[in-house]
């Protein structure tokens, strides 16, 4: 099976920076592979041990996401395309999927793509949804588990429970945080990932122009960003005996 | 086929035969990790992959007599000679500029004695100045010399850049301290001086060696004086209405008490202090001293403190950021907390009178702030003596203000260093406390000295006549 | 070609000094390439376009990973993540030097750094399989077999039933040293938790620190299941308290090593001294101790390096020399090897184990 799996790089958890434009500050903290889609990746590369096919990284970046994709051929991904150009930068959800979903289109498409079902640094999930809605495939949210036979089967994760879905392929899969753990390099793939060309992919490249990409054509705009404080939970914890009194006191204009 | 000359392979040969094969290197990867030390410039040639200085051979000596051999080879073939410790020096001191031969001191690391009935430990330069610490811990003393280089730094080169510690207003700078020296001159000539530091026996020849930078001569060994450690310390705080206030009881109490630790911060500086201690902001000027010793007199010493405080219209914070402060002195030089790379930072310390040390913060800041109208200036006082005291000047640039081109770099830095120290030194103040001079101020030494140059020129010239001793460095 | 921790790692220390007072290796060489800060400075230039060469591959071999600068950073930096990712590195570009060549052909081989067929510890009589495994690691198992005789002598004394694996596979610490952490050394790892599955082991009492850190850290990242891990030191201890081991009493003084990795990997140092003095013995410590311990050499290292090895344990044995115990102890099986074999005249080196035995 060929599969594509879309990974992006985010900020190592609590450094994170914002520019004026509410849009990260990528230079000065270190860079990570997004959790969930580490077990994307790894779902991806069990799938082609059994089945064989090729794996292919695919992400949107600065040049620094590079290494990151480096680092997914070291571990076992047979190709990496990186879509990199200042035209690309600040894009929403929307324009993000679009941009994956016409380099999808690029390179020829594939049996499955695999992504995490959100961003550490965003976590709208919404991007996985949108990319396969454009490339008009079924898609398969927050699963924990998935298998690829002559149907794909996948465990969605809800709020009580699993439902398992199947579909044909091609077909689309966020993974959850942590569902496979993705494998360490090995010295062979590290070697492999040295000398191997990371595609660089402009919007030209992808049948989008600049209009259709970055900050510029994103509809949504971040208005406010804040940081949760530590610590601080802003929920109190009383009992039936103390509900009215409690209520009384944080609500007094309700007259209880 | 690589096109080489051999000539480095014969002179190799020479300095194995001295120290052994297995303490020369010429590997690239060895080589150009002497090519940073705490300097800006040469951090910043290196985070932007630019090729570091780098001498030819590193070799390591281990005794005074390798050491003596190693400079009659650099003699005779006229090879300049750069010397290494910790290599944690803030001024390029020890960059390998003119190429040739770096000796990196630290196999000399032995303890040679600790002689309890006259209070003084001895050692090898190249030891870690932490090491010498605890060696003295072990037995219940203290060295009292507390750099915050102190785990970075070797004994050589405290002695050889002039170094201070925290505690230095009490116990003295690192020249007060040293006892006796083994020097190894440039000719090869292993001497000593004088057993003990005060005599009516001519000029001190451990002042000329003491801060001659690797300029005169190779220290290979050093006796320090060892201090019981303190019964009692006590921390106090204050905020004082104005810099003239806080100067002005610093200097008062200087005469009645020596506090171990005096350290006094300018308004910029004093804000976020002040806002974190008193959870609001107040103008004025912090300060934080602390006096250790036997209890008894400790006690004594802080109330004369607080009265003279109150003179001069200091308000009393307490001893609790002292306490803090102390406990986490070392923090701030990790990485993450220290300014650091791709900020432009550099530490213009100055020291001068009490008639002149205002003048010249003023004039500083004013000189700086005008011509360099986006560098943030910070500024406190921590050395006092009873003639004056020091002042510790900050200047910090933003990433976007740092020039790209590296080059473009060193030139901002270079103006900036020279408008504040040139401000200093028109008013009065002293181009450097203590950090030495390096290759960073290199060339305004002469301007510092005047005709007095010659005094140093002229040991240079009959010590060093070939000048391989760490050339371009301290304007000789 | 770093990962990006180690990056951030090598860009942090690559300009500072401040934990090179302590770098064992350094202390005896001298050496301005074995302080964190010059490997650090080198992993940040290969990043910048310099090329590895075999020095600088070296180098990075000369290290214990001992973690004593990584107990230092008071910002939490850890050198030992870009130590050990150029040691993968050079293994990627064939520039291992061929010591250390030597050591990872015989691991590779024969599963351990020894080069070694058979275990030199008798295991006449012990199960396989059992509720309690007692993993011995490979330094006892072929080196210092003396230590694991001593901790079976204990556990039989005090009782408690328990097995060995006649083929016991590495647990991947050396491996780990030796390569780095890559997939090779996980799948050690597997290999490892899956002979303690079969063991119907549901607790393991490790005698090797290097062992136990492993387990304890990596093998959870690495998705490696296990029962309870509990340390040999640990063990005993609780036997001690539980009043089913009486023991010989002494007066004398003695010194006490804390192993690196027991010490700040696993943060352990009081069920060793606490051992000590169940038997009477009066503990005098050296200056630098529990998480400030100077490594006195591991038996990787003592592989490929000995002579480095050598001077380092001998360091140690000169801290030593300024309490005035004339006895030393440790609980690790690699501190044994590194410090028997050095003691000086008139210092005598038991292994915390046999002395447990001896005063049984």
């Amino acid at each position: 099976m060929n599969i594509i799996v879309c990974i992006k790089q985010v900020p190592d958890s609590l450094e994170v920076r914002l520019k004026d434009d509410y849009t990260l500050e990528r230079d000065f903290v270190a860079q990570v592979m997004n959790p969930a889609d580490e077990s994307a990746l790894e779902w991806a590369l069990r799938v082609r041990d059994r089945t064989g096919g090729a794996v292919t990284a695919l992400s949107m970046g600065p040049a620094r996401a590079e290494g990151m994709l480096r680092e997914a051929l070291a571990r076992g991904a047979d190709q990496a395309v990186l879509l990199t150009d200042p035209r690309f930068a600040g894009a929403d959800t929307l324009v993000t999927a679009r941009c994956l979903a016409s380099a999808i289109r690029a390179l020829g498409g594939a049996d499955l793509i695999a992504c995490g079902r959100r961003a550490a640094d965003g976590e709208t999930g919404q991007v996985g949804p949108m990319t396969a809605s454009m490339l008009d495939i079924p898609c398969v949210t927050n699963a924990m588990r998935a298998e690829a036979a002559e149907r794909l089967t996948a465990e969605q994760l809800t709020e009580d429970g699993v439902t398992v879905w199947t579909c044909g392929y091609p077909a689309l899969v966020t993974f959850c945080e942590w569902s496979y753990r993705l494998r360490l390099p090995t010295l062979a793939g590290l070697k492999k990932a040295r000398q191997a060309e990371v595609r660089r992919l402009m919007p030209e490249d992808i049948g989008l122009s600049a209009a259709e990409c970055g900050l510029k054509a994103s509809p949504t705009r971040v208005r406010h960003v804040e940081a949760q404080p530590a610590g601080v939970r802003p929920c109190r914890q009383v009992s039936a005996a103390e509900c009215l009194a409690a209520l009384r006191e944080r609500y007094p204009e309700a007259g209880l | 086929m690589e096109r080489r000359a051999f000539m480095n392979d014969m002179v190799r040969t020479e300095l194995e035969d001295v120290v052994g094969v297995e303490n020369v290197s010429v590997a690239v990867s060895d080589r150009m990790t002497y090519g940073v030390d705490y300097f800006w410039i040469g951090r910043m040639w290196a985070d932007r992959g630019q090729v570091p200085p780098m001498p030819d051979w590193i070799v390591r000596p281990g005794s005074a007599e390798e050491v003596s051999k190693i400079l009659k080879i650099a003699n005779y073939y006229k090879i300049p000679v750069h010397i290494w410790g910790g290599g944690s020096g803030s001024q390029g001191g020890a960059l390998p500029m003119a190429g040739g031969i770096m000796m990196d001191m630290k196999r000399m690391s032995r303890l040679i004695e600790i002689d309890e009935v006259s209070r003084t430990i001895t050692a090898e330069a190249g030891m870690i100045f932490q090491q010498l610490e605890w060696y003295a811990n072990e037995r219940g003393y203290s060295c009292q010399h507390i750099p915050s280089c102190l785990t970075c730094g070797t004994i050589g080169g405290a002695l050889g850049h002039r170094g201070i510690g925290i505690m230095s207003t009490k116990y003295g700078k690192i020249d007060d301290m040293c006892v006796s020296m083994e020097v190894v001159l440039p000719n090869g000539d292993i001497i000593n001086t004088l057993p003990v530091p005060k005599h009516a026996a001519g000029p001190d020849l451990n002042q000329i060696f003491i801060g001659s930078e690797g300029t005169l001569g190779v220290i290979t060994k050093a006796t320090f004086k060892l201090f019981e450690q303190p019964e009692n310390r006590q921390f106090r705080a204050f905020l004082f209405p104005d810099m003239h206030s806080g100067y002005m009881a610093g200097r008062d109490l200087m005469q009645k008490v020596k506090p171990s630790i005096l350290r006094f911060y300018d308004e910029a500086e004093s804000g976020s202090i002040i806002k974190k201690i008193l959870g609001f902001e107040k103008p004025g000027c912090f300060m934080n001293l602390a006096v250790e010793g036997i209890r008894r007199v400790v006690d004594i010493e802080m109330e004369i403190i607080l009265e003279i405080a109150r003179k001069w219209g200091g308000q009393d914070l307490g001893s609790e950021y002292g306490e803090k402060w102390y406990e986490n002195r070392i923090t701030f030089f990790y990485p993450g907390h220290i300014m650091d790379i791709p900020q432009m930072f550099g530490t213009m310390d100055t020291v001068a009178t009490y008639a002149n040390i205002e003048k010249i913060y003023w004039a500083m800041k004013k000189a700086v702030n005008e011509n360099f109208p986006f560098v943030r200036y910070i500024s406190h006082s921590s050395h006092w003596y009873e003639w004056g005291c020091m002042n510790y000047t900050r200047f910090i640039v933003d990433p976007k203000d740092v020039p790209q081109d590296p080059e473009e770099a060193i030139r901002l830095h270079n103006q900036i260093w020279n408008c504040g120290v040139r401000a200093a030194m028109e008013n009065g103040g002293v181009i450097n406390d203590h950090h030495g001079i390096g290759l960073k101020l290199s060339r305004l030494m002469k301007e510092q000295y005047g005709p007095a140059m010659q005094v140093m020129e002229g040991l240079k010239k009959s010590l060093d006549p070939n000048g391989i001793l760490n050339p371009y460095k301290l304007g000789l | 070609m770093f990962s990006e921790k180690a990056k951030k790692n090598a860009d942090a220390c690559r300009f500072c000094w401040m934990c090179r007072h302590l770098c064992p290796v350094q202390l005896v060489t001298g050496k301005e390439t074995n302080t964190p800060r010059a490997k650090g400075l080198q992993v940040s230039m290969l990043e910048r376009g310099m090329t590895m060469d075999a020095e600088c591959a070296r180098t990075m071999y000369e290290c214990l990973l001992c973690g004593a600068c990584t107990n230092d950073c008071a910002t939490g930096f850890d050198p030992l993540v870009f130590i050990r990712e150029a040691r993968t590195q050079a293994n990627v570009l064939d520039l291992v030097p061929a010591e250390v060549r030597k050591v990872i052909d015989r691991v590779l081989e024969t599963g351990n750094i020894y080069g070694a067929k058979e275990p030199r510890v008798d295991l006449s009589g012990v199960p396989e399989t059992g509720d309690t495994l007692v993993w011995l690691g490979e330094c006892a198992r072929h080196s210092v077999p003396e230590t694991a005789e001593a901790l079976f002598a204990v556990l039989r004394k005090a009782g408690v039933p328990f097995a060995v694996l006649k083929n016991e596979p590495g647990s991947g610490s050396s491996l780990g040293d030796l390569l780095g952490f890559v997939e090779d050394v996980r799948a050690q790892a597997q290999r490892a938790g899956e002979a303690i599955r079969r063991s119907g082991a549901k607790r393991v009492i490790v005698l090797d620190s290097y062992d136990a850190a492993l387990m304890r850290h990596e093998y959870k990242d690495w998705g490696v299941e296990l029962p309870e891990i509990v340390t040999a030191t640990a063990c005993v201890d609780q036997l001690i308290r539980e009043g089913r081991l009486s023991l010989k009493q002494t007066h004398e003084v003695i010194t006490y090593h804390d192993g690196s990795r027991l010490a700040r990997d696993l943060d352990e140092h009081e069920p060793a001294r606490a051992i000590l003095k169940a038997m009477g013995y009066e503990i005098h410590e050296m200056w630098q101790n529990r998480r400030l311990a100077k490594c006195c050499g591991s038996a990787v290292a003592g592989q490929y390096m000995p002579d480095i090895r050598l001077r380092v344990a001998e360091n140690r044995w000169n801290d030593v020399k300024r309490t005035d115990a004339k006895h030393l102890t440790a609980a690790c099986p690699q501190s044994t090897e590194a410090l028997a074999a050095t003691a000086p005249e008139e210092y005598r080196y038991t292994d915390l184990f046999v002395l447990v035995k001896e005063h049984l």
